[in-house]
Parts: structure tokens; sequence; C-alpha cells
């Protein structure tokens, strides 16, 4: 018997994003934690919460940077958090920022926490080149050397070969498990779900017109706070990525990038590379209530799931399938979903996964499909592939994008899910009252 | 009675010496340090450490110098002594076998200062808020217990002389670079630095060997002072004696040696306390000194904690607000009106920032952490965790009223919300909420972050909870509060129209504008009044002027020219062209500003004046004020001739040596300042009549009405360094 009937409901309170920038665009010069620090600042105002009264900073990053490991501690005192409030970086790869956000739900809902200031960052465009490991003894050794003799020496040991940069950002994109790029895992599922290149790219231009539309009509407006990049702030104020003039025969043009010759994955039907940052207050809904702060809608339960590393993608399949158990709902019960477009095949193998019986008694241990998810119920405000994909906080991002989308149709109940790098899934469920 | 002077021997039989005026938060050269001091020297001639560190156990405070408030009340003889004796317990410091150093934690002034070159190492703090320096003649005096004579010889006379004769005191890092003091460490090493540093028994600091040089040589030397005095006399027109008498020491010291050299010194501070710029400067540091306390004496309640500000509008003055909000700690919501706007604003606030760094009060990361406190917004939200908002949008009524019932609606009702106009009714703009005691006029002066000056206007419903912590935030702002009631202008703005109306006036009359600049700079005006007005910005004047001048006793008959030149975009400094041409800004220089003459063409048409002497000039634009200084009596917008004085000197750069507009007036004589008035009026027409107030004083033989100062607390030296008062300009 696990549930406890004295368990405290997790509110959410307010939220803010930046806008999501494609990296080399409009974010690359700031650092993750000014991101972060912008938008904790931000929800705490539109919250009107005092710093001071918040209980936990938990925040979710991928690649944390080294000049500021711990990223959400950093981005804490950046905000002016005070120093005894105590911040935690989680690293979910791609559902770092919904764990962030289910992190948080836990330390209030278990009564540790009272108020939690949660999110996630990411900053892809300042990844750093590497230098190979093998270098780093004849530099060392260099760095020691004394006098002349040796100096000499230290510096003719070095070779060409040790100069040559590694992308930290392609290195994070494998899984050294399977030896796959995240690419190469969509390809996987492409083939075995039969997904083509067609469908693969009028998913990726739906997205498209889907994120232009909701951010012309102002769907965006309530989430996104705006940015002020560089010395100079240039003021940043929409999501880069939505292309409102993609079409099919641009997306037909493109070459794939993980197989050359006969694959069907290419730039065009995958998430972009972006930066960006998500902050959210959570707060123990008694106590909300009891503060006056306004409650946007409540975090009922999370689930992640393992699974096949070679398979990644399929990973929202599993941990929906986890959550609808825990939650005793069926799938039919939700009526809008977030699905983290990391690719179009991906998204598109999930939904066939979700609707096919035989997957369900060879993987879920049911008898039956677990359901099929109406396409116009999906992703109603396009996803990655056109908003972009800055890893530690598009779970967070779906997360606020979700519920402002639940709460302008009214919708009692909303799932969000992410597949993860390494073989996981992810999924949240959202409830309005 | 406790005292002064602490001491402890380490086992290396290093001494510190530990300064600790009791009772006191900040150290100054009280009479009963000087003698533990002195007690404690004679010691040392027996026991022979090996070392000595002068320390002090104050937080944030070496020492302050001598206490000017214990000054003020002694008698010539008592001073004279006390001078004597630091001036040779100083002497004996620097004479003492062993190496000395100074531990400076904190701010080190005047004479604290003169203890540290005693000594034959200085090692201070790194922190930009601590003030090094002798800022003396500030005060109208000079350094005069071996600082005027020590510091050149220690790092050269033309390094020595900006120093001492500008008054300016520095942060750490600054003070190194002009050798006052010999290594910056961090906070925790100080005592361990101090240590080594006497440890070390390497050389006192000597001037470079041209420097040297150039001080042995007679005529280089005399070369040296004398351009300085030509300089000194350039700047300050001869209205200031304390910077001359010093060039006069300096000679005395280096023509004949080092004694007679500190006898000059002695001669000369015992000279100068008697004069009237001396005695005005005192008197304006012990007003500015007592301001808070004046300010909350008269409000009967406790100013409120606060935290959380917001500031509507971040243009220039905005963002000085915000600018000044975040370096003392405020958290604040910017809200402006659009992104592009946002992004102005930021920079200009980042810009501020940059400038302390650059000057070292502020290094570079407390410039992030400070730069962190300020959170944009353009839709309003965050606005009930303020604990103030200070609005300064645009000075037009409707706008004020847009912000204001926004503000009711958005904010705690316990949130003070004010205003920074300069030219409307607070009690207008309060109108537009439904709980007007909690809206005051927080009337910063342009630029914020180099004006000591805040006028906190109170409205007839405004409450004293709201204006106490009014007070309270603008000390903590490290600036001068001053309340005024609430009238159009209120009071700094309210004096300076008649004086840049009848300027203009003037020049309609065909007296060219750079002779008036000239002869009310000659008169101690830091700039005249076309310098100002084109350093307001014509538009900014023109609507000024126009807007107050229904307040003035006869409305203002301002020159069509200024009208036709705003049509024409001169508008001052900022758009190159105003009553002057000004060429784009170089660094460093500031160039001699050429009169605009088409602009002078279009004020003064056909008419060729008479001649009109520098004194006339000077009468005709200051009694004006001094007429507006009696009504804003009568009128009963300050009830202080007090306040009329710190507000003039600190919101105007008023004349300093001449102790503020009322005091003038006293000096001159109310009966002449009558005289004199009824002679104008007769002869430039009715503007010039006395107001009653003044006829009134005049027939009654009385002087302004100056409340009673409260009774000063006894830590009032405390965290203010002394005042800037050269330094102001509007």
């Amino acid at each position: 018997m696990i549930a406890n009937v004295n368990t405290n409901r997790v509110a959410i309170v307010a939220g803010a994003r930046t806008p999501l920038a494609k990296a080399g665009t409009a974010l690359k010069e700031t650092h993750v934690t000014e991101l972060a620090r912008v938008v904790m600042q931000e929800t705490l105002y539109r919250a009107n919460f005092p710093a001071e009264l918040v209980d936990e900073v938990i925040l979710g990053n991928v690649v944390m940077p080294a000049d500021a490991t711990n990223p959400a501690r950093i981005a804490a005192l950046w905000a002016g958090v005070p120093h005894r409030v105590p911040a935690l970086t989680v690293q979910r790869n791609c559902a770092s920022g919904m764990e962030a956000v289910a992190q948080a739900a836990a330390r209030i809902r278990s009564g540790e926490a009272k108020v939690v200031l949660a999110g996630g960052a990411e900053s892809m465009s300042t990844l750093p080149l590497l230098l190979p490991q093998e270098t780093l003894e004849p530099m060392s050794r260099l760095a020691r050397a004394k006098g002349v003799w040796q100096k000499a020496t230290a510096t003719a040991a070095l070779r060409p070969r040790h100069f040559k940069p590694i992308a930290a950002l392609e290195q994070g994109l494998t899984d050294p498990s399977c030896d796959m790029i995240m690419g190469k895992t969509a390809e996987v599922l492409a083939h075995e779900y039969g997904i083509s290149r067609k469908a693969q790219d009028e998913f990726a231009l739906r997205s498209h017109q889907r994120a232009g539309a909701a951010a012309e009509q102002g769907r965006f407006d309530g989430e996104i706070s705006p940015f002020y990049a560089g010395d100079r702030f240039e003021p940043v104020t929409r999501d880069v990525g939505p292309r409102a003039n993609q079409t099919m025969e641009a997306l037909g043009k493109l070459r794939p990038l993980f197989d050359r010759r006969d694959g069907t994955v290419t730039v065009g039907n995958s998430c972009q590379i972006t930066d960006g940052a998500v902050s959210m207050l959570l707060a123990d809904a008694n106590f909300a209530r009891e503060q006056g702060l306004p409650i946007l809608g409540y975090v009922r339960a999370y689930a992640v799931a393992g699974l096949d590393p070679a398979r990644m993608g399929l990973g929202p399949v599993f941990a929906i399938d986890k959550l609808l158990r825990q939650t005793g709902l069926v799938l039919s019960d939700i009526p809008l979903f977030e699905i983290n477009e990391a690719f179009a095949a991906q998204v598109l193998a999930c939904l066939t996964a979700m609707g096919s019986a035989r997957f369900a008694r060879e993987h879920l241990d049911r008898d039956d499909a677990l359901g099929e998810i109406d396409p116009e119920r999906l992703n109603v405000n396009g996803g990655a592939i056109a908003l972009g994909h800055p890893v530690g906080a598009t779970g967070a991002r779906l997360v606020l994008t979700l519920l402002m989308e639940m709460r302008r149709r009214d919708l009692e109940l909303g799932m969000a899910a992410l597949c993860v790098g390494g073989g996981q899934g992810a999924a949240i469920l959202l409830e309005l009252n | 009675m406790d005292s002064a002077i602490r001491t402890a021997t380490d086992p290396d039989n290093v001494m510190t010496i530990w300064l600790d005026v009791p009772g006191k938060p900040v150290n100054t050269c009280t009479p009963q340090l000087l003698s533990g001091l002195s007690a404690v020297i004679d010691s040392l001639e027996l026991s022979r450490p090996a070392g000595v560190i002068f320390a002090s156990a104050k937080a944030r405070s070496f020492n302050a110098g001598a206490d000017l408030f214990a000054i003020r009340d002694m008698d010539r003889p008592t001073v004279t002594s006390y001078l004597a004796l630091g001036q040779s317990l100083y002497e004996r410091i620097a004479r003492l076998p062993m190496p000395t150093v100074a531990a400076i934690n904190g701010d080190c002034l005047g004479g604290g200062t003169e203890l540290a070159l005693a000594c034959t190492y200085r090692v201070a703090a790194n922190d930009g808020a601590i003030s090094i320096g002798l800022p003396e003649t500030k005060l109208g005096i000079i350094p005069a217990w071996g600082g005027t004579t020590r510091l050149p010889r220690m790092i050269g006379l033309t390094r020595a002389l900006p120093i001492l004769l500008a008054g300016k005191t520095l942060p750490p890092r600054k003070a190194q670079k002009a050798g006052l003091v010999d290594e910056v460490v961090r906070p925790e090493a100080l005592l361990a630095a101090a240590k080594r540093l006497v440890m070390s028994h390497r050389d006192r600091r000597q001037p470079r060997v041209m420097e040297r040089l150039a001080a042995r040589l007679t005529p280089a030397r005399n070369r040296i002072l004398a351009m300085a005095r030509r300089q000194t006399e350039e700047r300050t027109f001869g209205n200031y004696p304390a910077p001359l008498r010093l060039i006069d020491v300096l000679k005395a010291g280096y023509d004949n040696g080092f004694s007679a050299g500190l006898a000059a010194e002695r001669a000369a501070l015992l000279e100068l306390t008697q004069t009237d710029a001396c005695r005005n400067l005192l008197r304006l540091f012990f007003l500015r000194q007592g301001a808070k306390r004046r300010a909350s004496d008269q409000l009967k309640a406790k100013p409120r904690e606060i935290n959380y500000a917001a500031v509507i509008g971040g243009g220039t003055m905005g963002a000085g607000i915000v600018h000044a909000l975040i370096r003392a700690n405020v958290r604040v919501r910017l809200v402006e009106v659009d992104p592009a706007a946002v992004s102005g604003a930021l920079g200009r606030v980042r810009k501020l920032l940059d400038e302390d760094v650059i000057a070292g009060r502020l290094d570079k990361l407390a410039a992030r952490h400070a730069f962190n406190r300020v959170s944009p917004t353009i839709d309003w939200s965050g606005l009930h965790l303020a604990d103030l908002v200070v609005e300064a949008v645009v000075e037009n009524l409707d706008a004020k009223h847009e912000v204001f019932a926004q503000l009711d609606k958005l904010t705690r009702p316990d949130a003070i919300l004010a205003s920074n106009t300069s030219s409307l009714r607070v009690a207008d703009i309060a109108r537009a909420t439904a709980h007007p005691p909690r809206v005051l006029g927080l009337h910063f002066f342009n630029p914020v972050n180099k004006m000591p000056l805040v006028e906190i206007v109170r409205a007839p419903e405004t409450d004293d909870a709201s204006l106490a912590t009014a007070v309270a935030l603008t000390n903590r702002l490290g600036k001068t509060p001053v309340v005024v009631n609430d009238a159009p202008g209120f009071l700094v703005n309210r004096l300076l129209i008649p004086h840049l109306a009848e300027a203009l006036a003037l020049a309609a009359e065909g007296t060219p504008i750079d002779e008036i600049d000239s002869a009310m700079k000659q008169w101690g005006m830091p700039m005249g009044p076309f310098e100002l007005l084109d350093e307001i910005g014509l538009d900014v004047s023109l609507h000024v002027l126009k807007s107050l001048s229904h307040v003035m006793a006869h409305p203002v008959e301002l020159s069509p020219a200024v009208e036709q030149a705003v049509g024409r975009r001169w508008l001052g400094k900022k758009s190159g062209r105003g009553f002057y041409v000004h060429p784009a800004a170089k660094r460093g220089s500031a160039p001699k500003l050429q009169v605009n003459v088409e602009l002078s063409r279009l004020v003064a048409p056909h008419v060729q004046a008479a001649p009109v002497s520098a004194e006339e000039i000077q009468w005709r634009l200051i009694l004006p004020m001094v007429n507006e200084a009696a009504r804003t009596l009568a009128e009963g917008i300050t009830d202080s001739a007090d306040d009329i004085d710190l507000a003039t000197v600190l919101g105007l750069g008023f004349a300093p040596f001449r102790g503020g507009l009322a005091k003038f007036a006293e000096d001159v004589g109310i009966e002449e300042v009558v005289r004199r008035l009824n002679d104008l009026t007769t002869r430039h027409g009715p503007r010039f009549a006395p107001a009653e107030l003044l006829c009134e004083l005049a027939s009654e033989h009385r002087s302004f009405p100056r409340p009673a100062a409260a009774v000063r607390s006894p830590s009032a030296v405390a965290t203010q360094s002394l005042p800037a008062l050269q330094d102001v300009r509007l």
C-alpha cells in the first residue's frame, strides 16, 4: 500500500520561458545560468512571490557547463534566491526539465517543501569543442615542465592528433551503449514501423504550421517572457524556429542526415538544436490558497520507464502505459497530449505502437492496444521540430505549454511525454481543477 | 571611561594598536583617541616592538578624521592645542624606529589618512565602498596634521597636488594607483598583509626620480606651484581660499623644510577656519549630516522596510533611480511600454554600473549581482511584491493618472506610490488613486548618480509613515532628503525658474549670453544659466518654464526665441546645439563652448545693449531667487531656511562657499536685499517687487525662519563620507 491519503496536492502557480532560439542565433552568447536566472525571476514576479520564501530550486540541465557545475545553484544565486535555499540540478537527458518538475512535485507531495522553483535550461550554442582525453597527459607535463629543456621535450611530445577537436554536441547526442547517434535510433523506428519519408515530412510541416499559427494568434504570449540578449540587450520576443513558409518541396529537398543513402530522417523532420529556459513555481495547493497565490493547474502523476536504447524513441509509449496504470486511467480519458517531437519518425512510431495490440502484448503486458491518439489532440501548438528542443528545458516547456492549452480549452486532464536518449521515456499528467 | 585604544603583541613581537572609539559606530580622531595613542607611543619607546600595526576595531571604518562636531564646540585655544597635539603625535609616529603600517579596513578620511601617511606602509582592504583621502579643502580647510606636507614627499608633488587641491576621496584600487596606499588585499587578509609589510622592512614609498628632482629644483617647483595656483584660480574664481592657502603651505614646506611646512599647515588652518567660506562649508556639512534627522523629526511615524521596489519608466531618470535602488540592495521590477524601451532602459542601467566599475566604486562581480536585481516587464506583473513604486514617466498629468490608476489596482494597499514629477502637483496625481495617503513625491535630480539631493514631497493627504519610509530610503541610497510641501516645482525648480527667466530677459536686452554665464560662474555657480538650459534641454526647460509660469508672482514673459529654437531642434547638449554649439563629446576633455550666434540673434534681434557689469548681472539673476525663496517660505512649501540652503546647494550647486541661497541673503542683509529689489523694480519692472515676507523681515530686522535644528545624534558622522560639494552640478 503506497498511497497516502494525506498527501498534498501540487499546484502550478506560475511559469515563464524564454523564447526558444535556434542554436547560433539570438541567444547564442547567453550563458545557460543567465537564461535560467531571467525566467526564474520572471516566474517569481508573475506569482508575486518573494524569493525569500522559496524552499528549493530544482533545474533540469543536460550538458552542465564546465564553468557552472550545478547550474541550478548558480542560476538561483544570480536570481537573488537567498543563500539558505538549496538548489539541485537534475539530469535525465531529454526529460531533465520534466524530471525537475516531477521532483519538485514529489517534495511538495511529501510535505518536505511548500514551494519549489523548478524548470529546465539548456544552451546548446555554448557547448564547447573538446580536446581528446589523451591530450591531457602531455599538456599537464608541459604545464609542470621547468627549464627550457624540459619544456622543449614536453612540447615535442604533442602531436597534431592531440588538437583534433571533438564537438561536445555530437558526442552528447550519441549513446555509447548502443553506439548510435539519436538520429540513427529514429531511422531504426522508421524502418521497423514503416514510417515513410513523406509521412515524416508531412508531420514536420504540420508542426511548423501549428507553431506558426499559435505564435500568430498569441497562444505563446502567456508563457514567453521577452529576453534581452547580449551586451546591447537585443529584445528576443518570439520563438526563432517556426518557419511560416515551410513547404513539402523544401522539406523534400533535404538529404537524410544519419544515413545519407538509404535514410529518411533529415534535419527538416527532426527537432532543432536550440537554446532556452523554462521555469515554474510549484506550491502546496493549500499553502497556495492561504497565500492567495494564483493556481494554474495541478501536477497529478509522473512516470518514467526504461526500454531498449536503440529504440529510445518509443519511450513515450512505455511511460504513458506506466502512468495510466499508476492512475487507473485509460488513454481515451485524456483529451490533450504533448509528445516531444525529437523526430517525426519517432512520434509517428509511438502512435503506431500505441494503436497496436501486438505491441501491447509483446511489450506492455496488456491484452489490448493502449489506444489511439487523435492527431488533432496531439501537439496542437506544434512541437520541437518547429520550436526546437533545448534538451534540458523541453520537459518543463511541454508542461507549461500543455497547461496553458488545457486552460484555454478548459480541459480537465492533459498528458505530456518525451523519449529520452539512453532508452527511457517520461510522462506527466496534469489536471486543471 | 573606556579607552579608545587597545594593544596586543604577537609572538613575533609585532604590536597591533586597535583604534576603537567607545560608543560610536565609526572611529574619529577624538581628543580621547589622540591622548590614548600618545600614551601608547610613549610606551613603545620602552617596549620596542619589531613592528606596529594600526588597525580599527570598527567594521567598515578605519578613521573618519577629526570629529567636526567636537571641533565645532571647541574654543579657539582648544582648537589650537588639539591641532598641535595631533601634529606632534603623528610626527612621533613617523619617527618611530620600527616599521609601522596602517591596515585600512574602511573609510579613511582626513586625519585618518594623515595617520596612515605617518606610517611606513599603508595596506587597504579591497572593497570599492571604502573611501580614502584628504577631503579637507571641501570644507574650506587643509590637512594640517602633516598630510599636506607628507603626501607630496611620498608620492611626488605633481601627483599629490590634484589629490590635495580637489579634496577628492578614492576607493582602494584608485588610491593604490595614486600611491596613497601600497597594497590592496582581500579584506580577510588585511592583518596578515599588514604584518608581512612590517616584517619586510622594505623602503617606504618614495616619489619617482623625476618627481623628486622637480620638487628639489626650486625653479621647476615654483613653476609647478604657479601653474597649480593659476588653474585653481581659474576653476574657483578665487572664491575658495583653502586650495590657494594649501599651495602656499606646500611652498613654505619645500622652501624652508619639513618642520616649516608643518608650522605653515597649522597657521593656515587657524586662518582658514576664520573665513566665511569655511564657516559656510562646515555649516552645510552639519546641515547635510542632520538632514535625515531633521526630516524624520517632523514625522510621527516609523519608516517601513523596503526590499522590493518597482520603477515605472526606464528613461534617463527612471534608469538612474533603478541604478540607485539596486546599488542599495533593493530588488527592482522595471516597467516599460515595449521590448525596445526595456532594451534601452537596461542599457542605461548597465552603463551606470559600468561607470561605477571604472571608477573603482564597485567590482565587476558586485556590479553583476546589482544588475541581476533588475527584472524588466512590459506587462506590469509582479507589482504586488513592491513595497515602493517610483513613477518616472513623461511629465503629463494624463499619463501619470493612467499609471497611478494602474498602480492602485496592482499594488498592495500598504505600498508607497511615489512620483518623480518635477513640475506637477503630487495631490493632482494622487487623485487617480483610491488611497492618496500613500502617494508622495520623490524628486530625484538629473543625473541621479551624481546629484545628492532628493526632494520628498508631502501632499496634503500624504501620511507620515509613507514620508518616514521615503526619508529612510533616501538616506539608504546615500542621498540627502529634504521634505517639502506640495506645490508646482516644489522647492528647487521653483527657485530656478525666476533665475532662468531673468537670464533670458537679460539676454533679450542684448547682453551676450557668454557674458551672463561667465558672470554667474565667477559668482560661484557651477554653470551659467545658458549652459544649464542647454544641459537640461531647451524642450524640457521650455515645458517647465511654461508650466510653472503661473505659479510666479509675475508670469514669466518668455522670449519666443526659445520656442523657435525648439522648433529648429536646437535642444541643447543632447542635440549638439542650443545656446551653445556642443561638439561631439570627447573623453576627458571639456572643450570651450562656442556661442550659437544664430540663436543669440533670435533672442535679441535688434537690441544693442548698454554694457552691463558682471555685478549687475549677478544681482539681477540671484535676487529673484531670493525673492522666490521668501515666497516659498511664506507659502509653507518649506518652513526652514536651512532646507533652502541645503536644497539650493545640493540641487542647484548654488555657490557652496556662500552657504546656500538663504544664508547668502542674510549675509547681504534682508534690508539690503529689499532695497536692491526695489531699485531693480524701478529700473526693470514689477517682477522684481520684493516679496511680502522680505519686507516684513526687513522692517522687523529679523532673519529667515530656521526652526531649531534637532540635537545631533552622537553617531551623526556615521556612515556618510564628507559631502562632495564642489562636485555638485546639474
